[in-house]
């Protein structure tokens, strides 16, 4: 079952290639994330989607009705998908009131407690209702271009990075907000950012861009374990990559022998998430272990980086708690847990 | 033209919030003598007002009824709102279609007509006139009036729409798409609506010129309240009949202002949010190209073909023996008089502008409004203010060149106020702190500072006012002592004497004094729209 398909999406502009023959399923009701550095196409993907753009070449359907063939296509105001962007694209010369009832068909009856109730599902208070978009703040802009979009009830929501223009604080606020409105409104969903913890912690599927290519697509947890290269392991979080020996379901790397999930045998590239790794104290100076060169106290998470014995790799860095905190210069153990994830 | 800093207004202050962030900055210049002068300018710029208020209190009631309301009063009135309500719609459509075009389609040489837009600026409202009277030369009355008029003004409002529509944020225009809005829905519902701001101050700009212009519509012989205390004034120097008339100018565009004012309402159409506005995108014309390309090309035929060609058959007719040295001396005259204007404009907007910027409150906006205001009267009322005090007060001073110096002043301080406004904001009171931080006096850090910082503001405002003097006509022809000839008064004693081929070299040079102006205010509206 899927609701949107891409199959084989690619555009250019003059020589650049923006997204080079995409192909991707959306199921109903999912959260998928599209997440990529600037300039990988993610942008250009959504613009695709909505309707503002139309691909070069491939093909776009939504519930099985074809949306763009190539240059040819369904024009974004006959889609019937809604759109969230950046800064929230409010009608400056409207109302909070009017901005959210812009959708509605011409003379809707009951527009008056639509409004209310699209105000009420996006938690703004009611009496914003008369303000101006510039009297709103940025939180709450964002909740009237939700409100907006959700007023034309979409089947399929594309939210282009929603969240980069508020504070910290009040973006985790409203990605929680956000997705939980969607479920409760049971539309499906389709994020684009380039902030890859947003995108693991809203997303059931997860969407790695770069250059214009679909790297790898799958649930969140299967790619922050399992990433297809470095390059996607390094960009979804930290990761320690070693050279190892990789045999019977074991890998001989400078970390001693470690387990790992792959029947791969032979000289290869190990991947482990810091936090796999522990740091312990350990006078005995033995051989998964090394010299601590320096340490970074940051309060709930402190970084340590190591220096391995007699291997000539940089120091690795390992977030740590600050109970037990190695100070610099001790001599100490890593002890591995879990698996590590063996590329290729 | 006294469009500069409503212009200006209009297009800057509507969409970037204007002016940087105003601290309220400790001044560093003891504030008392520069308030005082400012003070001085302000009264000063009260005196066409003054004069209107007590010449009406002092002829009394029963005079006043018997000069304002009669059928020639009530005709003039009538003549000058059909002009306004006909020529003001069609500028705003011509305007708004033409920057569309040039803007946000993909219509070849879309660059050219912008320039192609904006130069009809460059020809005086009267050298326009002149160019279709000879050409048409039944040409009058109201439809003649408002075709020169829409020809001659359009700019003003092509000039901040286009402004507007560059900077309007595209994703605005992709929501209302996605809310199920066609593109020409979405022009009507989203995009008209953010360019009220810049129509309303084109639109007042326009209205204000067609109530001041005198020249244009004295050409093709059609009546305004503007022409008629001028045909008043030459029959007798100190009527009460043409300063009644001018009361009711006033009234006029202190009722255009005030519509202004409550059309534009308390709007806000800045762009919501943080970060960069995408790029616009231009529609695609097709097949629909080559019928839009007529709109431009027709119009850069009206606005510069015909004047260019009129002036071209003139200049062929006369050949070289009409470049005399009358022609020579105008130049010269006209030069000294439009520098010396722009130097003392500049230096009396320069307490007021310094105070804008580093002192605001409240008075400083009774007394900036003050500046502000007498930029938008005609200039035949500042005139005949000027005249008519001398005469009864200050006879020594009646046709010198001090009373003409003044009235330029008073006309074109908004100019000068703009450009050093800018210039001195650009300067801010840090600066002058880290000067003397770093062992400079306070005179030095704003000799050094300051003003080294304001100079190009300033200098941009003595060029605004002067180009603004060398196309003034009215209040030159009233205020001028004997003798002083201006391109502007002498071209028009020539076509008065119906000796066209003897006034083209005037209208020419004109123009051509006039391109720099032009090309400053394209380049201007481009940076404020930051391209």
């Amino acid at each position: 079952m899927t609701l949107l398909d891409l199959e084989t999406v690619s555009k250019r502009y003059g020589p650049v290639r923006a997204l080079d023959a995409v192909s991707l399923s959306v199921p109903p009701g999912s959260r998928t994330a599209v997440v990529g550095p600037s300039g990988s196409g993610k942008t250009t993907l959504l613009r695709i989607i909505a309707g503002f753009e139309f691909p070069d070449s491939g093909r776009l359907s939504l519930d099985g009705a074809l949306l763009a063939d190539g240059p040819a296509g369904v024009p974004a105001h006959k889609r019937g998908i809604g759109i969230v962007s950046q800064d929230g694209a409010l009608f400056p010369h409207l109302s909070v009131a009017d901005n959210i009832a812009f959708g509605f068909e011409r003379g809707a009856p009951d527009r008056a407690s639509r409004i209310a109730e699209l105000m009420e599902m996006v938690e703004l208070d009611g009496a914003m209702a008369t303000r101006r978009p510039h009297q709103l703040s940025g939180g709450q802009q964002q909740r009237v271009a939700l409100a907006r979009a959700l007023g034309r009830r979409p089947r399929l929501m594309l939210l282009d990075e929603p969240f980069s223009a508020l504070d910290t604080g009040l973006r985790e606020n409203m990605r929680k907000a956000v997705a939980r409105v969607l479920q409760n409104a049971g539309i499906t969903a389709i994020l684009v950012t380039h902030d890859q913890a947003e995108a693991l912690s809203f997303a059931d599927q997860v969407a790695v861009l770069r250059e214009g290519r679909l790297v790898q697509a799958g649930s969140p947890q299967m790619l922050y374990q399992h990433p297809r290269d470095r390059e996607t392991a390094l960009f979804l979080g930290d990761a320690v990559l070693l050279p190892a020996i990789v045999r019977n379901g074991f890998a001989d790397c400078a970390l001693g022998r470690v387990a790992v999930e792959s029947d791969h045998a032979g000289k290869a590239e190990i991947m482990l998430r810091p936090e796999q790794i522990r740091v312990v104290v350990d006078a005995a100076a033995p051989q998964n272990g090394g010299r601590v060169v320096d340490v970074q106290f940051g309060g709930a998470i402190c970084t340590v980086a190591v220096a391995l014995a007699d291997v000539a790799l940089p120091p690795i860095l390992i977030k740590t708690s600050s109970v037990a905190l190695p100070a610099a210069g001790n001599l100490v153990r890593l002890d591995v847990t879990g698996k590590a994830h063996v590329f290729g | 033209m006294k469009a500069w800093a409503l212009l200006q207004d209009s297009t800057a202050e509507a969409f970037n919030g204007a002016w940087p962030a105003r601290k309220r900055a400790t001044a560093l210049l003891p504030r008392v003598p520069v308030v005082a002068l400012a003070t001085l300018v302000a009264l000063f710029s009260l005196v066409p007002l003054g004069f209107i208020a007590w010449v009406t209190y002092d002829v009394g009631w029963e005079t006043v009824k018997t000069l304002v309301f009669r059928p020639r009063i009530g005709e003039l009135i009538l003549s000058t709102v059909y002009l306004e309500v006909i020529t003001i719609p069609l500028s705003i459509a011509l305007a708004v279609g033409l920057a569309w075009l040039t803007e946000r389609t993909d219509i070849p040489g879309a660059r050219l007509w912008a320039w192609l837009a904006i130069t009809p600026l460059a020809v005086p409202a009267f050298v326009h006139s002149y160019a279709w009277v000879s050409l048409v030369p039944s040409m009058r009355g109201l439809s003649g009036g408002v075709f020169v008029a829409v020809l001659a003004y359009y700019p003003f409002l092509y000039l901040p729409v286009a402004a507007a529509l560059r900077r309007l944020d595209p994703a605005v225009e992709d929501a209302a798409a996605s809310l199920g809005l066609a593109p020409v829905a979405v022009f009507f519902r989203v995009v008209l609506p953010q360019l009220r701001l810049a129509i309303c101050g084109g639109s007042l700009l326009i209205g204000l010129h067609l109530l001041s212009e005198y020249g244009l519509f004295a050409m093709i012989r059609f009546d305004t309240l503007a022409t008629a205390i001028v045909d008043q004034f030459q029959s007798s120097y100190n009527s009460p009949a043409a300063n009644m008339i001018g009361g009711v100018l006033v009234t006029c565009c202190l009722f255009l202002l005030a519509l202004e004012v409550l059309v534009r309402g308390n709007e806000r159409y800045a762009r919501v949010g943080a970060g960069a506005a995408r790029p616009v995108d231009r529609r695609r014309l097709g097949r629909l190209a080559l019928p839009a390309l007529l709109v431009p090309a027709g119009l850069a035929l009206l606005t510069l073909g015909v004047p260019l060609l009129t002036l071209g058959r003139w200049l062929w007719i006369g050949g070289l023996d009409i470049w005399n040295n009358e022609v020579t001396g105008a130049v010269a005259q006209t030069i000294v008089l439009a520098l010396a204007g722009g130097i003392l404009a500049t230096i009396a907007a320069v307490p007021m502008a310094w105070l804008s910027v580093r002192a605001p409150g409240r008075l400083q906006r009774l007394l900036e409004a003050c500046h502000y205001y007498v930029g938008s009267l005609p200039g035949v009322v500042v005139a005949l203010a000027l005249v008519s005090i001398t005469v009864r007060f200050l006879l020594p001073l009646y046709q010198t060149f001090a009373m003409l110096l003044a009235g330029y002043v008073l006309m074109f301080l908004p100019r000068a106020m703009v450009g050093l406004r800018a210039s001195i904001a650009q300067a801010p009171v840090e600066l002058e702190r880290a000067a003397m931080a770093l062992g400079r006096t306070p005179a030095q850090a704003l000799r050094q500072i300051t003003l080294r910082l304001a100079a190009p503001g300033a200098a941009a405002g003595v060029a605004l006012v002067a180009l603004g003097i060398t196309n003034e006509l009215t209040a030159t022809l009233m205020l001028a002592p004997n003798g002083v000839e201006t391109l502007a008064t002498r071209f028009w004693s020539l076509t008065s004497e119906i000796d066209y081929v003897a006034a083209a070299p005037y209208a020419v040079m004109m123009v051509v004094l006039s391109l720099p102006l032009t090309l400053l205010l394209h380049a201007q509206s481009k940076r404020t729209a930051g391209q």
